[in-house]
């Protein structure tokens, strides 16, 4: 069988799909064959990666080219997006991945996908409609993303997506990246010693994901009074600046500056020597996962850590709604605690194991959102209402659901009901409306919408009986409450029976 | 992204749905498929656009 798979997002995202390709490698037969498509300029992420026969990139500048220019020609654009679109198409592939989640994506799979291929994730319907075909998609679409409360990880998702089973060999380093001469060389000459080097990468994918300037200072400083091993500064061109400013000497040594200068095989090479890796949410706490080094992921409020944090065993992540709020005092301990292998701080988060969830304090690991999440998806048990509120909302949510019953009955029998349809479309304000009032129901409500979009076009008649099918489903959910619960006073958890 | 840069594609974009329009007057096969390619590309152009992150695995679909 001949396997594509649709990876369009970026670095970090890559590095967390090779556990994933490397499984699916593991279960192919010989002879088969697995292929892979980036964005040519994240293409050097694939690099290294020995699970797949062939990258094929999606060059984006180019094919818009024409499009920028005083005489834009949207002919010759749509040409070149065609000719990429058959150069794909003549490999005939007999399954397709998309572990990408975008609108490009799923056009691009619907354009691929050939009657008889195996699809797996977003895709198109016949009429342009996203076709969300496997639950690990569904559950993406509705769920997964900073603002939401998942808590799976998204190796583990892609995983899943892909119909996988991940094992810990999965993530593995490349066996044969050395560091460049140059490298090796200034490196030595500023260590000076065999220890190991602890890696501090200061900058990230967006600012908001980055730890400040003087804080990073701060940081360098005190790992530099107290660490006894070198401290080696990586990260991209763009923060040679940054690096410059928090290199600062103390107790006469410095940080090795190397930020700019690494390509991605030097910094494999360079977090296989590290004892301690130290950053944000970005490539090399990634790389660290497939390396094996254990990462201190100090992480803000527009990451979700549960989804990309680290996954190297004895890594630990502080996490804290801003940058500002994270003491760099706090850092400097945890990662001294980190080298000399003792318990840290009370609010860190630990990475045992990769394939085991994070072991979060109390106050992190409690969470009703992932309780209901865990109820929907997994079949555990549904949580007690949290709040009055929610209460007042799963009330309001089981008679919005009871009249769009009421509606769906009447099109049964009068076919085109104009009052119904109307009502009907209300349903959606009401139900966004709740969600944005309780957010715990908004999990309830995203897996109702989503698995109303995964019904996609079909006749009328059977859309009516599956629109009908999935409102009861949702009405058994809400009456475990209103049924139940609310006339106990009862906040156990509750089950469908 | 330039403003010149957004002004581009915006333009390429309202061309874009002109194609459709051409598309749709062919053969029903030829059709469906030029509609595809046009899509595609579309949606090439939206996430250059502002506020439509290309990269983030975690981005909302449409």
């Amino acid at each position: 069988m001949k396997t594509l798979v649709l990876q369009l997002a970026r670095l970090g995202d890559i590095y967390q799909t090779w556990p994933v390709l490397r499984a699916i490698r593991r279960g192919q037969a010989a002879g088969d064959e697995l292929h892979v498509l980036v964005r040519s300029r994240f293409r050097d992420a694939t690099e290294g990666l020995d699970a797949i026969d062939r990258v094929w990139t999606l060059d984006t500048k180019e094919i818009l080219a024409p499009l920028v220019s005083d005489h834009p020609d949207a002919g010759d654009a749509l040409d070149k997006i065609k000719a990429f679109v058959e150069q794909l198409s003549a490999q005939g592939f007999e399954r397709i991945i998309n572990l990408s989640f975008s609108p490009f994506s799923s056009r691009l799979v619907y354009a691929l996908a050939e009657a008889g291929v195996e699809v797996r994730g977003y895709t198109r319907h016949e009429d342009g409609f996203l076709q969300i075909p496997d639950d690990a998609s569904a559950y993406f679409f509705a769920q997964v993303g900073p603002d939401r409360v998942n808590r799976v990880h998204v190796t583990e998702l892609f995983a899943q997506v892909a119909g996988v089973e991940l094992v810990d060999e999965d993530w593995t380093r490349p066996a044969h990246f050395e560091l460049q001469p140059v490298l090796e060389t200034d490196l030595f000459t500023a260590l000076n010693s065999a220890r190991r080097p602890v890696l501090v990468h200061l900058g990230a994918s967006q600012s908001d994901k980055v730890y400040g300037t003087h804080k990073w200072l701060q940081v360098i400083s005190g790992f530099l009074e107290r660490i006894d091993a070198p401290v080696v500064l990586i990260g991209s061109a763009d923060e040679r600046e940054l690096a410059k400013a928090v290199r600062a000497s103390a107790s006469g040594r410095e940080a090795i500056d190397l930020v700019g200068r690494t390509r991605l095989r030097d910094v494999f090479a360079l977090m296989s020597r590290a004892q301690l890796a130290i950053g944000g949410d970005s490539a090399p706490v990634h790389i660290a996962a497939l390396t094996g080094t254990p990462f201190l992921n100090l992480s803000f409020r527009t990451v979700s850590f549960w989804e990309t944090g680290p996954k190297s065993p004895g890594s630990r992540i502080l996490a804290f709604e801003t940058a500002d709020d994270l003491p760099s005092d706090l850092v400097i301990q945890e990662a001294v605690a980190m080298l000399n292998g003792v318990g840290g701080d009370a609010r860190a988060i630990h990475v045992t194991s990769r394939l085991e969830p994070l072991s979060a304090p109390r106050e992190i690991a409690t969470s009703v959102g992932w309780e209901w999440l865990q109820a929907i998806y997994m079949g555990q048990p549904f949580p007690g209402p949290d709040s009055e509120l929610c209460v007042q909302g799963l009330f309001r949510l089981s008679e919005a659901n009871a009249l769009a019953l009421e509606q769906l009955a009447i099109l049964e029998r009068r076919s085109g009901d104009r009052v119904a349809l109307s009502i009907l479309d209300r349903f959606d304000e009401i139900i966004e409306a709740i969600a944005r009032m309780v957010p715990t129901l908004g999990i309830l409500v995203r897996w109702f919408q989503t698995e109303r979009v995964r019904l996609g076009p079909m006749a009328d008649q059977e859309l009516l009986t599956r629109t009908i099918a999935l409102h009861r489903r949702l009405g058994e959910i809400l009456a475990l409450y209103t049924a139940h619960a609310f006339q106990e006073k009862s906040h156990d958890d509750v089950r469908l029976g | 992204m330039t403003a010149t840069l957004e002004v581009y594609l915006r333009q390429a974009l309202t061309r874009l749905t002109r194609l459709v329009g051409t598309a749709k007057a062919g053969g029903a096969r030829e059709c469906d498929r030029e509609i595809k390619n046009v899509r595609l590309l579309e949606e090439l152009i939206k996430e250059q656009m502002p506020y439509e992150d290309a990269g983030s695995s975690t981005r909302a679909p449409r």
